[in-house]
């Protein structure tokens, strides 16, 4: 029973942590504009600006670091990974928004 | 004058202290559960103090001090002072002085010492990785309601609150015959409540003291419901809190547990999310805090998938895949159908409660291959335990009380069968394999162990005439019953 709860857990930490809530992106931003926002959102943090330290996600708000922008960008590279990201994004966005 | 009516009584308390432990018998008093050694012991000791209690002057009544003082004194001292300290040695030197039967002081040194984390060489330390062979040493202890209770003390002392949690379900399950021994159900329940309340575990404190007597019990039973059910009025709880042992460490719970606001109602549930990506997020999310997710509601979430998942979902899926230039369309948008039902099958690992009766939905959809992959998996959790019985090869059998575990562990799959999809399919895996296994398990294990795994097996086989009685299996239900009634006739033995 306690794997199992660790389990969904852990499942749950993946969803709130997809990548478009974590670069604060839409779900159908283009190749171009997610580079572009990963790129200022990693300067920002270089520079510790706290506002990039969290960001808003429709589960509550998440810590941000340098990795996991490099990661969300990283999956968002991926077609087939950004077709799920992207599919539970826009899911979740609208639930939030009714 | 001589106080005839005190010493009567002190007597009747003496014999009904020293009795050895064993359950009595319709045909036995407690006078003949003591044996002879015992009451040798008791008077000679008492005898004793009384002697020296003359000798410096004192009244009558010094042979009702003496008896008191041989009985009841080491134990009050070994369990509630040297126990919650955690003096080993001290403690056991009490329980040991006083005169009891055999059952009742071993069952004593075991509960003190288990409750301390100790392990004891008549008992294999359980859950083991790899079996071990099967054994008749005669110097193993019986598994009986002493060695149990102090399995789930051990468990809760080293943390194992599942096997403490399991052992105590399976006291909880015991038939009408066996009854526990006094210190067991006013020690043994109040420790195990106590361990349960140090984990802040309410549910299982009402559960154990439930089980128990005594003012230890009774406290945490009402401390319980004060935080539970919060109909416990405040007077009671204090009186409660007064004749109980603990005071001083449980005055401020009493405080807490009595501040707490009414509440006005049953909390109301928010209403399912129609959107199934939300309703999917907030059931992980309550799974993962230990809240209670129903399997009805479990399903609706996955009746709610059906739609984004469907043949129509899946083409718009595909389409976008093309887009994003994704090599292979149908691999994604299988992986991500994957991935909910993943998902879906974690919440039904920890999901309680029925399923909702089938709504004729297609085998592919996300609902029908949800309910069948459950189903499979309940079934598939029953296998380890009803393929040994299968065959006509030897099965492993350990220690009785290890058994019991294991037995447990078997009843709850059936149990969870049950609950989930109901008689019928307990029907099923009875014929499909739980017969053979329940029937010829206790059979073994009495065979190998005799009198030390007689308290087990007479429950083992309660339990098995009782579910062939469910499923209407008569001849399985007659059999076992003279089954369990010959297992009694070896614990009175």
């Amino acid at each position: 029973m306690a794997d199992a709860r660790l389990s969904c857990e852990t499942r749950w930490a993946a969803r709130r942590a997809n990548p478009f809530f974590v670069l604060e992106l839409p779900p159908d931003a283009t190749r171009a504009e997610i580079e572009r926002h990963g790129a200022r959102l990693l300067a920002m943090l270089a520079a510790d600006v706290a506002s990039a330290r969290t960001c808003e996600t429709p589960l509550g708000p998440l810590a941000r670091d340098e990795h996991s922008v490099r990661d969300a960008l990283a999956e968002l590279r991926d077609p087939s990974r950004r077709l799920a990201h992207e599919w539970w994004a826009r899911g979740l966005g609208r639930g939030a928004a009714r | 004058m001589i106080p005839i009516a005190p010493l009567v009584w002190v007597l009747i308390f003496a014999l009904r202290a020293m009795n050895s432990g064993r359950p009595p018998s319709s045909r036995r008093s407690a006078f003949e559960t003591v044996d002879v050694v015992t009451w040798l012991v008791f008077m000679g000791q008492a005898g004793l103090l009384s002697v020296l209690l003359a000798l410096i002057g004192w009244g009558w009544w010094q042979f009702l001090i003496a008896s008191w003082a041989v009985v009841v004194l080491p134990q009050w001292a070994a369990w509630r002072i040297a126990q919650p300290r955690r003096l080993r040695r001290i403690g056991l030197l009490m329980v040991a002085f006083a005169p009891r039967g055999r059952v009742a002081r071993e069952g004593r040194r075991r509960l003190y010492e288990w409750s301390l984390g100790a392990g004891d060489s008549a008992v294999p330390e359980f859950p083991v990785t790899p079996p071990r062979p099967s054994t008749a040493d005669t110097e193993l202890a019986p598994a009986d309601e002493w060695t149990t209770c102090a399995a789930a003390l051990r468990a809760e002392a080293r943390g194992d609150t599942a096997l403490a949690e399991r052992l105590v379900r399976g006291l909880t399950q015991l038939p009408d015959k066996l009854h526990a021994p006094r210190l067991v159900s006013r020690i043994g329940f109040e420790l195990l409540a106590f361990a349960a309340f140090r984990r802040g575990d309410w549910p299982a404190v009402l559960q154990r003291a439930s089980l128990g007597r005594g003012r230890g019990c009774q406290f945490f039973r009402l401390l319980a419901r004060a935080h539970l059910i919060r109909d416990v009025p405040a007077p009671w709880l204090w009186l409660a809190w007064a004749a109980a042992p603990r005071r001083r460490q449980m005055r401020d719970v009493v405080k807490a547990a009595l501040a707490r606001p009414v509440r006005a109602g049953a909390p109301v549930d928010a209403p399912p999310a129609r959107s199934p990506w939300n309703f999917h997020l907030r059931a992980l999310k309550r799974a993962a805090s230990g809240e209670r997710i129903e399997r009805r509601s479990l399903m609706h979430l996955a009746r709610l998938w059906d739609g984004p998942l469907s043949t129509r979902g899946q083409a718009h899926l595909r389409a976008r895949a093309l887009e994003l230039g994704v090599v292979d369309p149908e691999a994604a948008v299988r992986g991500l159908h994957a991935e909910v039902l993943e998902d879906l099958n974690a919440l039904a690992s920890v999901a309680v409660g029925p399923w909702p009766p089938e709504d004729g939905a297609l085998a592919e959809s996300v609902s029908g291959v949800l309910l069948a992959e459950a189903e499979n998996r309940l079934y598939a959790d029953l296998e380890p335990w009803t393929e040994p019985y299968r065959g006509a090869g030897e099965t492993t059998i350990h220690h009785p009380l290890e058994e019991w575990d294991r037995w447990l562990t078997f009843q709850e799959g059936i149990d969870r069968i049950e609950e989930a999809l109901g008689e019928e399919a307990l029907a099923t895996c009875w014929y499909g394999g739980v017969r053979l296994a329940a029937w010829n398990w206790p059979c073994r294990l009495l065979n190998l162990h005799q009198e030390r795994a007689a308290w087990v097996c007479h429950a083992m086989f309660q339990r098995t005439a009782e579910l062939a009685e469910r499923v209407g299996d008569e001849e399985a239900a007659k059999v076992n019953r003279e089954n369990a009634a010959t297992a009694f006739r070896l614990i009175l033995r």
